[in-house]
């Protein structure tokens, strides 16, 4: 089990319950393969950089999962598989480990 | 050398001016209305979990449209802040047009540029910084 951190983008027009749905995909498919949802950070509408197929803004969502490594692509197919879905990251937190690991590492015997 | 706190401080400075107005659903709440089956919505809604923010600080330009200096930047700023989501920190890195300043000019250790550039294409391919000088202008026009 690793620590993902999963942003996407949905597309502006999408109504609550458009936003829910795409969610709720996302969120199936990461219990599909184990792993479990953590929680959840609503960014809300925010002006893009740049325009994204002829969007000017964007609904920012933040997950934070656990899932095992295997998951990941299944997790990202299925978000390239929505059209609402403008942009999406996933990334591996790294930093969680702290001074544990050193005491392990410190028995010598 | 005066300990500075860019997370805090320069998120609130560069912030205010550029807030949009934030549109987003009212959370939720409006389902009272008819208090028969809250809880019996599926979607399991009221989690603690979800949380709401702003998230990141929106992009700008330097201050007045003046250059943006780099020079030792990369002293100034801790290797933990460095982040995909700190835009304020990175935009240090970055400039008017949104080109990666050079080491050279940063001062950033190798470890630090390294982490630095990464987290610049993260936040890019989101959309929270932009590519190119192009992209700037054609936000900037479209009431940006």
């Amino acid at each position: 089990m690793n620590s993902y951190e999963v942003v996407y983008i949905l597309q502006p027009k999408l109504d609550e319950d458009g936003i829910n749905g795409v969610n709720e995909r996302v969120t199936q498919a990461v219990t599909g393969q184990n792993g479990q949802v953590v929680s959840t950070e609503i960014w809300g509408q925010r002006k893009l950089a740049y325009p994204i197929k002829n969007h000017f803004l964007g609904y920012y969502i933040l997950q934070n999962v656990e899932m095992p490594p295997s998951g990941v692509t299944e997790v990202e197919r299925v978000m390239r598989l929505n059209e609402d879905l403008l942009r999406f990251l996933v990334i591996r937190k790294e930093d969680v480990k702290e001074s544990d690991d050193n005491n392990e590492e410190g028995g010598e015997e | 050398m005066a300990e500075r706190n860019f997370n805090n401080e320069d998120e609130n400075e560069v912030r205010r001016p550029v807030r949009p107005q934030a549109p987003r659903p009212a959370p939720r709440s409006r389902v009272d209305d008819d208090d028969i089956d809250d809880d019996d919505i599926p979607g399991a809604d009221d989690d603690d979990s979800v949380s709401y923010s702003d998230g990141p600080a929106v992009f700008a330009r330097a201050k007045d449209g003046r250059r943006r200096n780099p020079r030792h930047v990369g002293n100034e700023v801790k290797l933990e802040d460095i982040d995909y989501k700190k835009v304020t920190v990175l935009s240090r890195f970055v400039d008017n047009r949104g080109r990666i300043f050079s080491r050279r000019k940063t001062r950033a250790s190798a470890k630090m540029q390294r982490k630095v550039t990464t987290a610049i294409k993260r936040a890019r391919h989101l959309a929270l910084m932009p590519y190119t000088g192009e992209h700037v202008r054609i936000t900037r026009k479209h009431g940006g």
